[in-house]
C-alpha cells in the first residue's frame, strides 16, 4: 500500500512537471506575444484623443477624487506620480512603446512587466472607463511576463518551464473567463427564457441595426441565447479534446464577430479571439509563423522596391 | 540525486507553490460568496489589489443591463437653465467605437450612485461652464420593448423617446459655494 502510495504520487508529481513545465510553447508562446499586444495597442491608441478628458488634471476625474471611486489602499497608480499631461503622454507613449517591444519580440519579459504596471495604473487613475477588454488585458499581461516565444525551442530550463507555465495559466485563464462568464448567465431569467439575447442587440448603446425583423423569428432568439450559453459553459472541458478543438475554436470566432457586429464591441471580440493562438498546436503555430515571416519578408521587400 | 536533479525538484517546487496560489486565486475571486472565496479573501486581497485581478466574468450577466444615460442641466444662481448636456450622446459622433464604449460604461458607472456625479462630472463641468452654479443630474434609462411589443409593433425598438428618466443628484459647484458663504 505505502509503495503504492508512493509510486501513485511520482507518477502525479511527473505528470504535473511535464504538463505544467516541460510542455513545448516556442511556437504559440510567440503567436500570443504577436496577437494579443496588437489589439491591446490599436485599443489604446483609441485613447489618444480622450488622454486629457479621462486622465487630464482638469479630466473627468481628478486625481483628488480618485479615493471617492475606488478604495486605493493595496492599490497603486504610476499615473499619480505626477499629475500634469506631460507625464500622462510620457506613461502613454511608454506603454505603447513597451507593446511594440513585445510585438518585435525585444526584451519581451521587461516589456511585458512595464506595459502590465502602466496598464493597470490607467485602470486605477480612472477606473470609470475600465471595461471587459481592460480587465481581460490584465491577466494576460501578466501571463507575457513569464517567458519570450521561441528560442530555446527543445532545451529544457527555467525559462522554457516558466514559458510553459505561462502558457498554461493562460490557457487555464481563458477556461476561467469563458466558465464563469456561463454560470453567471446561468442565474438570469432573460437567458433561462432563451431572450437573453434579443435584450443585448435591442439595447440601443449597443446594437448597430434595427433587429425589428428578428422579433418575427422567435426560434432564432431562443437559439442565439442558449448557444453561446452552452458554448460559455462547457469551454473549459470540450477545448481539451482534441478532435472537437477546431469546432469550439471556430464557434468562439463566430460568436464574438457576431457581438462585435451587431453590439459594437470591435475589441472585445479581437482580443479574446486573438488568444485562440494558445489552444493551437505547435505545429500549427509554427506554421502561422512561418506564413507570417514570409509576408515580413515580402513586405520588406516591397519597401526596399519602393525606395530605391 | 545529481545537484541538477536537485536544483530541478527545488524549482518545480517554488513554482507548483506559485501555480497553485495563483490558480487558486483566478478560479476562486470571481465567486468571493463562497465559504471559500470568503475565508481567503483576507489573503488574496493584497494580490487581488495590487493586480486588479478580482474581476467577476459577468459579461451580460444575469442579464444584459439596460442602455443608460446621464444627463444633466446647468442651472444659473436662479435656477434657470443655461445648458444642458448627455453622455454618452445617442449616436456616437466618433470614428473610433471604443470612444464611445467608454464614455457608456464611465455614464453607467456615474449614474449608478447619487454621490458619483458629484465626484466625478460634476466639478469637470463646473470647470467647463463657468456661468452654472449647479447641476442637476438625472441617469436616463432605456425601456425594454419586449420581443412581442416588438413584433406587434406596438413599441418601436430603440425608441429613445420614452426613456425613464431618474433624478440622481444636484452638485453644486464650488463658485457658487465660495458665493454663498461670503454672504453668510
Amino acid at each position: 500500500m505505502k509503495r503504492w502510495l508512493k509510486k501513485t504520487a511520482a507518477d502525479l508529481w511527473k505528470g504535473w512537471v511535464g504538463f505544467a513545465f516541460q510542455t513545448e510553447s516556442a511556437h504559440r508562446y510567440r503567436l500570443f506575444e504577436i496577437f494579443f499586444p496588437i489589439v491591446l495597442f490599436s485599443h489604446y491608441i483609441t485613447l489618444v484623443q480622450d488622454l486629457d478628458f479621462f486622465y487630464g488634471p482638469q479630466g473627468l476625474v481628478t486625481p483628488a477624487k480618485i479615493d471617492d471611486m475606488i478604495e486605493m489602499s493595496g492599490r497603486f497608480s504610476i499615473l499619480m506620480l505626477n499629475s500634469s499631461m506631460l507625464w500622462v503622454w510620457t506613461c502613454y507613449l511608454i506603454f505603447l512603446g513597451s507593446l511594440l517591444c513585445i510585438i518585435f519580440g525585444k526584451f519581451q519579459r521587461v516589456a511585458a512587466a512595464i506595459a502590465l504596471a502602466l496598464h493597470v495604473s490607467f485602470i486605477h487613475r480612472n477606473v470609470s472607463i475600465a471595461f471587459g477588454m481592460d480587465l481581460i488585458s490584465i491577466f494576460f499581461l501578466f501571463y507575457l511576463i513569464f517567458g519570450a516565444g521561441v528560442g530555446h525551442v527543445k532545451v529544457s530550463n527555467w525559462k522554457t518551464e516558466l514559458r510553459s507555465l505561462g502558457l498554461r495559466f493562460a490557457q487555464l485563464q481563458l477556461c476561467v473567463i469563458y466558465a464563469y462568464s456561463g454560470i453567471e448567465k446561468l442565474k438570469g431569467i432573460s437567458w433561462w427564457r432563451g431572450e437573453a439575447m434579443w435584450l443585448a442587440i435591442s439595447n440601443p448603446q449597443l446594437g448597430r441595426i434595427d433587429v425589428t425583423w428578428l422579433s418575427h423569428f422567435p426560434f432564432l432568439i431562443v437559439l442565439g441565447t442558449y448557444l453561446p450559453l452552452v458554448w460559455e459553459v462547457y469551454f473549459p472541458a470540450i477545448i481539451w479534446i482534441p478532435a472537437i478543438r477546431k469546432w469550439v475554436l471556430g464557434f468562439g470566432v463566430l460568436f464574438h464577430a457576431l457581438i462585435a457586429v451587431t453590439m459594437s464591441l470591435p475589441h472585445f471580440g479581437v482580443v479574446m479571439v486573438s488568444l485562440y493562438v494558445l489552444f493551437l498546436t505547435e505545429d500549427e503555430a509554427a506554421k502561422i509563423l512561418e506564413w507570417l515571416k514570409s509576408k515580413q519578408f515580402e513586405l520588406k521587400k516591397r519597401l526596399r522596391a519602393a525606395v530605391s | 540525486m545529481s545537484a541538477k536533479t536537485r536544483s530541478s525538484s527545488l524549482r518545480w517546487t517554488l513554482f507548483t507553490a506559485f501555480a497553485i496560489f495563483h490558480g487558486i486565486v483566478i478560479a476562486v475571486a470571481p465567486n468571493p460568496e463562497t465559504p471559500l472565496g470568503g475565508w481567503l479573501k483576507p489573503i488574496m486581497k493584497p494580490y487581488l489589489n495590487a493586480f486588479e485581478f478580482g474581476s467577476f466574468w459577468n459579461f451580460f450577466s444575469p442579464n444584459p443591463g439596460q442602455a443608460m444615460y446621464v444627463e444633466w442641466e446647468l442651472l444659473d444662481k436662479n435656477g434657470g437653465r443655461v445648458g444642458r448636456g448627455m453622455m454618452p450622446e445617442f449616436e456616437s459622433p466618433f470614428l473610433f467605437r471604443e470612444r464611445q464604449n467608454r464614455r457608456m460604461t464611465s455614464a453607467r458607472y456615474i449614474g449608478m450612485a447619487k454621490e458619483r456625479p458629484s465626484s466625478t462630472l460634476g466639478p469637470y463641468l463646473c470647470r467647463q461652464e463657468k456661468q452654472a452654479h449647479a447641476i442637476r443630474f438625472w441617469a436616463s434609462i432605456y425601456p425594454w420593448v419586449t420581443i412581442e411589443e416588438a413584433a406587434s409593433g406596438s413599441k418601436k425598438v430603440k425608441d429613445l423617446e420614452n426613456l425613464d428618466r431618474r433624478e440622481i443628484s444636484v452638485h453644486i459647484c464650488p463658485l457658487a459655494q465660495d458665493e454663498q458663504g461670503q454672504k453668510k
